[in-house]
Formats: C-alpha cells, sequence, structure tokens
C-alpha cells in the first residue's frame, strides 16, 4: 500500500496539480478538491474522515428533506443543531477515554470549527437566507475546506459558496499573494511561536513560579498564541489563494487594542463575528424581552453568557471557563463604564488605553494558559514578587527572549505601514523571514496550538 | 504585489547567497560541503580517567533512573566495587559510546558492566539523540564513529534534507547558529544590567527551572511525552529492530575485551503498583532475553524486586532522593540474586 506510505507532505503538492489540472472543468474541480480534502483529513486518521463525512451527510439530510419545508423547519433545525453538538461534545469527552471508539484517533482535529461551519450553516438555511438548499458538493465543500479546516478562519456560507460557484483561475497575481502568506505563516509557526512555546512550557510547568514570572510567562503566551494562531491564518490564506479562494484575514494587531472590545474586533476576527451574530445578538435579544425593555439584564448577560460559551468552545477545563468569564466581565464593565465609548482624542489617552487593554488581554492569557485555577490563585496570592537573585537573572532573561521573538511580529506591522518604503521593506522583511526559518527548522513543524479546539 | 515579488526574489538571492559563502569563508569550508557521517572528536576523558584510577569491578551506566543509585550501598551488596554513571536523557547510543570511549579504553577496565534500560530502549539507537540530547551525545563521541552515527542519527534525514545538508551551508549549520543566536539572546538583558554572564544565566535557569520546582502532574506528563516515542507498536518487534540497534555491537565489543554486559531492566513506580506488561512488551523482552543470552550478555529484570516498593519513587522513573540506600541495596540485591554467579576475573 505505498499510497498509505506517502507522507502528506508530498502529496499536498500532488494534490495541487491535481486540482490545476482540472480549473477549466469547475464540477470536477470541486469534487477534486472535496475529496483530495477528504483524503487529506483522513489522512490524520480514518475515523476523523468518517466523522466529517457522516455529519455531512446528516446535516444535507435535514437540510434538504426537513428545513426547505416550512412545517418542520424549527424542530429540524433544533434536531440539527443539538444532533450536532451532542456529536461534538461526544467526541471531545470520549477521546480521552480509554476504551471508546476514539480513544486511539483522540479528538477530530479542527472539529470546534467544522461544528461552527455546520451550525451557521443550519442556521442560516432555516432563516431563509438562501432561497433553495445547495448541492451535497458545494455544501460538504464548504465545511470541509481543506486549507480551513483545521483552525479557520470561519468563512460564512453565503460568501463562501458562491466562491465555490464560481470558475476560479491560477493566476500570477494570486501566486504572488499566495507566497508571502505562505512564508509569514510557516515564519511564525517554526520561528516564532514553537520557540516562544517552549519558553512558555518551562514556566507553567513550575510549581509555583513568582509573580513576575507569570506577568513574563503570560506574556510569552500572547505572542505565542498570536504568532501559531495568525501564523495559521496565514497558511491557510495562503494556500487558499494557491485554490483561487479569497479568505478572510483573521487578525488586525489584535494588541494595539483600545479596548477589550476592540480586541475582540482585532483577535479571531471571523470567529469573534460568528460569536456577535449566532450567539451574542440573539441572546441579546431573547434577554431584552426577557427584561421587557430594561437593559441591564442583557447589558451584563449577553456578552457574559457569549464569553463563557466561547470558553466552553475552547476548552473543557475550569481555566478556559474562567477565561471565558473574565472576558465576559471586560466586556460587560468596558460597556457599562462607557470606556468602549470614550472619545479617545489624544495620543496619551489612546496610548494609556491601549496598555490598559494590553494587560488585561494578558491576564486574561494567564487564566488560559494556567494549569489549574488553584495554581493560579497561589501564584497571584502567595508567591513573591520575584525580583532579586536567581529569580530577577531568570525574569530578566526570559524578557530577553520574549523580546526577540516578539520583535519581528512588531518590525513587520511597522513594515506594512511603511507607506512608499513598503514595497522595498517588505521584501528585505521577507528575505530576513526566509533566512531565519532556514535555521529554524532545525527541531521539526510541531502542532498548531489552535488545533487542538 | 507583483513587483515586491520580484524584488524579494532578487534581495532573497542576494543576501541569502552573502550569508552562504559568508559562513562557508568563517568556517574555511570548501563546496559542496562534505556530508556529515560522524561526531566531532571532542571526546571527554574524565569518566575514563575515574575508572582507571579507581579500578571497579563493575560498572553501572544507565540514564537519570539510575541517579539516586548509591554506588557504596551497590558495593557491599555486590561485594565488588562499583562506579555508578548516570547520564540524564540518554539512551543506547550514548551508553554504548560510554561503554566504547570511557570503560574499555580505560586502563583497567571492569568485568563487569551493567546497562540499566527501560522498554525498548535498547533497540532505538536514534532515542534522545537530536537537538541538545545531540551535543550530549558528542562529548563522548570521536569522529570514530561513524557506524554509531549512522545508527543513531544518519537515518534521520531524508535525501532533501541531506541535500541542503550538503549544498546549503546555512542549513548545514543551522543549529550552531541556533544555539549561539538563542544563547546571546538569553543572556543578553542579564549581562546588560547585572553584569550576569552566561555560567551565572545558567546557574539561575536551573535554579528555577530545576526539577525540585515542577509541578508533579506536568512533571509526569513531561516524563510520558518523552518516552512516547518509545512506545510506537512498531518498535515493539524485536526481529525487526535487532539489527538496526546498537546491541550487536554492544556485546560484540564486550565479549572482545572480555567483560560481561548485565543488562538490566529498571521497574518503574507503576510496575511496583502492579501494573503489568503488555502481551506484546512480553514478547519483546522475552526475544531480548533470548538474543542477549545467546550473544554472551546477562539479563535481569527489576521488576518485582522485593521491597522496592512504589512510595520509594518520586515519580513514574526516579527514586526518592530519601530512599536512595535503601532503594540502591534492594536493586543490588536482586541483580545478585538473578545472576547465579558474577563472573569476576
Amino acid at each position: 500500500m505505498a499510497i498509505l506510505e506517502l507522507n502528506p507532505l508530498y502529496a499536498i503538492p500532488i494534490a495541487l496539480l491535481l486540482y490545476w489540472a482540472t480549473l477549466r472543468n469547475l464540477r470536477l474541480n470541486n469534487l477534486v478538491l472535496l475529496l483530495g480534502g477528504f483524503l487529506l483529513y483522513a489522512w490524520g486518521h480514518a475515523l476523523w474522515g468518517l466523522v466529517l463525512f457522516l455529519l455531512t451527510v446528516l446535516n444535507y439530510f435535514l437540510v434538504k428533506r426537513l428545513i426547505s419545508r416550512a412545517q418542520t423547519r424549527r424542530i429540524a433545525l433544533i434536531v440539527g443543531l443539538t444532533a450536532n453538538i451532542i456529536v461534538w461534545l461526544f467526541c471531545r469527552y470520549t477521546a480521552g477515554c480509554e476504551g471508546w471508539l476514539l480513544y486511539s484517533a483522540g479528538f477530530p482535529l479542527g472539529m470546534s470549527f467544522y461544528l461552527l461551519r455546520n451550525l451557521s450553516y443550519l442556521i442560516d438555511i432555516s432563516s431563509g437566507k438562501f432561497k433553495q438548499p445547495h448541492s451535497y458538493l458545494d455544501y460538504a465543500l464548504f465545511i470541509s475546506f481543506f486549507p480551513q479546516i483545521f483552525s479557520g478562519p470561519l468563512e460564512r456560507p453565503d460568501d463562501f459558496i458562491t466562491q465555490i460557484r464560481t470558475p476560479r483561475m491560477l493566476t500570477w497575481n494570486l501566486i504572488s499573494k499566495a507566497l508571502p502568506l505562505l512564508l509569514m505563516g510557516l515564519f511564525k509557526k517554526m520561528a516564532l511561536a514553537d520557540n516562544l512555546g517552549m519558553l512558555v512550557d518551562r514556566i507553567f510547568r513550575l510549581n509555583a513560579p513568582s509573580r513576575l514570572m507569570l506577568g513574563a510567562g503570560s506574556l510569552s503566551f500572547a505572542f505565542e498564541v498570536y504568532a501559531d494562531f495568525s501564523g495559521y491564518t496565514d497558511l491557510s490564506r495562503g494556500f487558499a489563494s494557491l485554490l483561487g479562494f479569497e479568505t478572510s484575514e483573521n487578525f488586525n494587531q489584535p494588541y494595539l487594542a483600545l479596548t477589550p472590545l476592540d480586541f475582540w474586533r482585532r483577535w479571531h476576527i471571523t470567529l469573534s463575528n460568528w460569536q456577535r451574530d449566532y450567539l451574542f445578538y440573539p441572546l441579546r435579544r431573547k434577554l431584552l424581552r426577557i427584561a421587557r425593555g430594561n437593559t441591564w439584564l442583557a447589558d451584563w448577560g449577553a456578552p457574559l453568557l457569549t464569553m463563557l460559551a466561547s470558553g466552553f468552545w475552547h476548552g473543557s477545563g475550569w481555566t478556559c471557563l474562567a477565561w471565558g468569564l473574565y472576558h465576559g466581565l471586560l466586556l460587560a464593565i468596558s460597556q457599562a463604564s462607557g470606556w468602549t465609548r470614550a472619545d479617545m482624542t489624544n495620543r496619551q489617552q489612546r496610548g494609556f488605553s491601549r496598555a490598559a487593554t494590553f494587560m488585561l488581554v494578558i491576564v486574561g492569557w494567564s487564566i488560559f494558559r494556567a494549569p489549574s485555577l488553584d495554581w493560579l490563585a497561589q501564584v497571584w496570592f502567595a508567591s513573591p514578587w520575584g525580583l532579586s537573585g536567581s529569580q530577577g537573572v531568570a525574569l530578566l532573561s526570559v524578557f530577553s527572549l520574549v523580546l526577540l521573538y516578539a520583535f519581528p511580529l512588531g518590525l513587520h506591522a511597522l513594515v506594512l505601514r511603511s507607506g512608499k518604503a513598503r514595497q522595498v521593506l517588505e521584501a528585505l522583511f521577507y528575505v530576513l523571514a526566509l533566512t531565519t526559518l532556514v535555521i529554524f527548522s532545525a527541531s521539526g513543524v510541531q502542532d498548531f496550538v489552535y488545533t487542538a479546539f | 504585489m507583483k513587483k515586491t515579488l520580484m524584488m524579494f526574489l532578487i534581495a532573497f538571492l542576494s543576501i541569502f547567497l552573502s550569508v552562504n559563502y559568508a559562513i562557508l569563508q568563517l568556517n574555511q569550508l570548501s563546496y559542496p560541503l562534505e556530508e556529515t557521517v560522524t561526531f566531532k572528536d571532542d571526546l571527554r576523558s574524565d569518566y575514563r580517567a575515574s575508572i582507571s584510577s579507581e579500578m571497579p569491578r563493575v560498572v553501572a551506566i544507565g540514564d537519570s533512573a539510575i541517579h539516586e543509585l548509591d554506588a557504596a550501598a551497590f558495593s557491599q551488596a555486590l561485594g565488588q566495587k562499583t562506579l555508578v554513571f548516570s547520564a540524564p536523557g540518554t539512551g543506547s547510543a550514548y551508553w554504548y559510546l560510554f561503554f566504547r570511549h570511557q570503560v574499555l579504553a580505560a586502563q583497567y577496565p571492569p568485568d563487569i558492566v551493567l546497562f540499566f534500560f527501560r522498554g525498548v530502549s535498547l533497540t532505538e539507537p536514534g532515542y534522545l539523540t537530536s537537538g541538545s540530547y545531540f551535543v550530549r551525545l558528542e562529548e563522548t563521541a570521536a569522529s570514530t564513529d561513524a557506524d554509531v552515527y549512522a545508527l543513531a542519527i544518519g537515518q534521520r534525514g531524508n535525501a532533501l534534507v541531506q541535500l541542503a545538508g550538503r549544498y546549503i551551508p546555512l542549513f548545514a549549520f543551522r543549529s550552531e547558529i541556533y544555539r549561539a543566536w538563542v544563547a546571546w539572546a538569553r543572556d543578553w538583558l542579564p549581562r546588560l544590567l547585572l553584569d550576569c554572564d552566561s555560567g551565572c544565566v545558567d546557574a539561575a535557569f536551573d535554579q528555577v527551572f530545576d526539577e525540585p520546582h515542577i509541578n508533579a502532574i506536568l512533571w509526569e506528563d513531561l516524563l510520558r511525552e518523552l518516552d512516547r516515542p518509545l512506545n510506537e507498536p512498531q518498535n515493539l518487534d524485536f526481529q525487526a529492530n535487532i539489527e538496526s540497534s546498537l546491541l550487536p555491537l554492544i556485546l560484540k565489543d564486550a565479549r572482545r575485551a572480555g567483560i560481561t554486559p548485565v543488562f538490566v531492566r529498571v521497574q518503574q513506580r507503576s510496575q511496583a503498583a502492579g501494573e503489568s506488561d503488555s502481551p506484546e512488551m512480553t514478547a519483546y523482552l522475552q526475544a531480548l532475553q533470548h538474543y542477549v543470552l545467546q550473544n554472551g550478555g546477562l539479563y535481569v529484570d527489576l521488576v518485582e524486586t522485593p521491597g522496592l516498593d512504589a512510595q520509594m519513587y518520586r515519580d513514574e522513573f526516579h527514586l526518592n532522593f530519601a530512599d536512595a540506600a535503601e532503594a540502591s541495596m534492594l536493586i543490588a540485591q536482586q541483580i545478585h540474586r538473578q545472576l547465579e554467579f558474577l563472573p569476576l576475573r
């Protein structure tokens, strides 16, 4: 079985060539993309492929047979949403249990992302957004689009299915757009995130780090998770470009956000938008109805419940729930206090607001990354600050390394804002990134942090 | 975008070629680079010197699982002077190199060498030989160890990686540049603000991040993760792995030198708590024992050592510091019991 021994790294170029060779025939081209994507996904584990296939068949059956009929629409939507969420919960909680079906395979990578895509499709179609159900090919391709299956971005059905139905071309423009994205993706992942990850692991593995060391660890994690996830997004967008698709940007310099709300507008933008449209707004409407026009319940309840759900989606531990609750509170407080609406006209105000938001986000990351809430409470309330002796030296060292790895991210942001000189500077930056990538490729590609969700 | 790409390609070619040329010039190398087929000649000799001066009859080699073994208690239980060499984070490649360069080359080699191992580590020569583990391996390796290099390191890279290693000096020297880069960055602020050099930063890191400060549950996860490559199902096929391992070389060299190699399987905490081997592991160990005995070695299994219970371990692999002397005595007695005789000269 030579095909099974083939490394996916070699299989991807073969799949790409096959895809490009069929560009003239849209239906065949989409079929190649769907089958290629399924096969590459099932390469991780056959059971993952099976779960994905069965879920798309179930959802398509519901859409085709039930949701399109007005009488059964509501019940079909409830059945569809419940079934998807139950399957997701089942996979998540049984994947780690010995003796269960998924134990050998583990939690299907990217399942949390295609769950959200499925939910949005079901909701959109039941709300009458599409007059006709799409073909299975179009729907399944939207759910399983290979460059996005592991970590998004989370495209909306209407935008993306239009692209699926439009003939595509491989143009010089698309290639020259794809290459820098692919390079930046690899650079962020291999040169920055993997190395920051080692530092983060060291700190969060400690029994009781000092408070400042926890701060340094959280700062490292902030850059690690950004480099990792935005790196994945760059790779995903780069691959999508090579396939002729235009996909959404997911990050817009999130650590320069002015307020917590602004942070969520810049961080994982497609997920934030999904949460806003499919959770926050419906919840807020519901809570306003319950409170009969009194906005207090909606102002506090909607962000809290939305972010709690987000925390639960991110992970099953208490730390993830606490992180969600923390961000929910931040959003509600910043909204209630008027921070989000404040007119920050002068530079100092904006600088202070940015710094405060950044600090609050870092505190959030310390909750998210902590091994347990007990551990976090112990460090916050009982650990020393850790400025003296070997603690102080180690702290300075960690800051040195964080600066080294965060520097290219800052430099890239500056290069992108460099006006007329951008073309030259951007090219130079990519050269340095590629040279660095050669050096940092020693340790090999590690897992993307976000694919665990 | 198109213009940027062209600019990038031109800039990339000029900078990339210059960097590669600079590496060749700085290291005075010819192009293309010679394929790396062996280790460098920076062999340390202090272990050999200590064996030569102390003249033990028994030498024990292993990883951190034997770090707490007390040589005095061992000597007493075996009735022979014993030296214990524990090299944390090592596998069979390091142990064989140690045997070759420190034990066999000593002025008065011992009669018996105990190789402490766990799981399938004896037939996995590539285990713990990459990255920082490679640096450790280098300390007891020389350019004459091409055979070990081929088995432990050589099979790692695919053809593409090997090609890049020959024709792209930057790629060939990536590990050295990476280490220098990270070391510089790590020491930068402490040096600037506290006048603390590399040794001082090392000491601080040891104090802050060392094992006693690591969360017990996460430490166990870390150990499990470290052992994960050993537990791959294909590694349990003894016949499929023996010829590509270093075990035949260990046995051959020992036979030639008249030394009895004893392969001692350590007991882990889970085994002390009653966990038994899988059928595949049992079959593997039977095949290993048979092979060792047929080739002039001895085999000892420490699993079910009387008195060595789970409470004497601080984690899955390591003994409690406080119980070290007692555990050493129990282990030595078990070895003594399982070997009918100690073939001393």
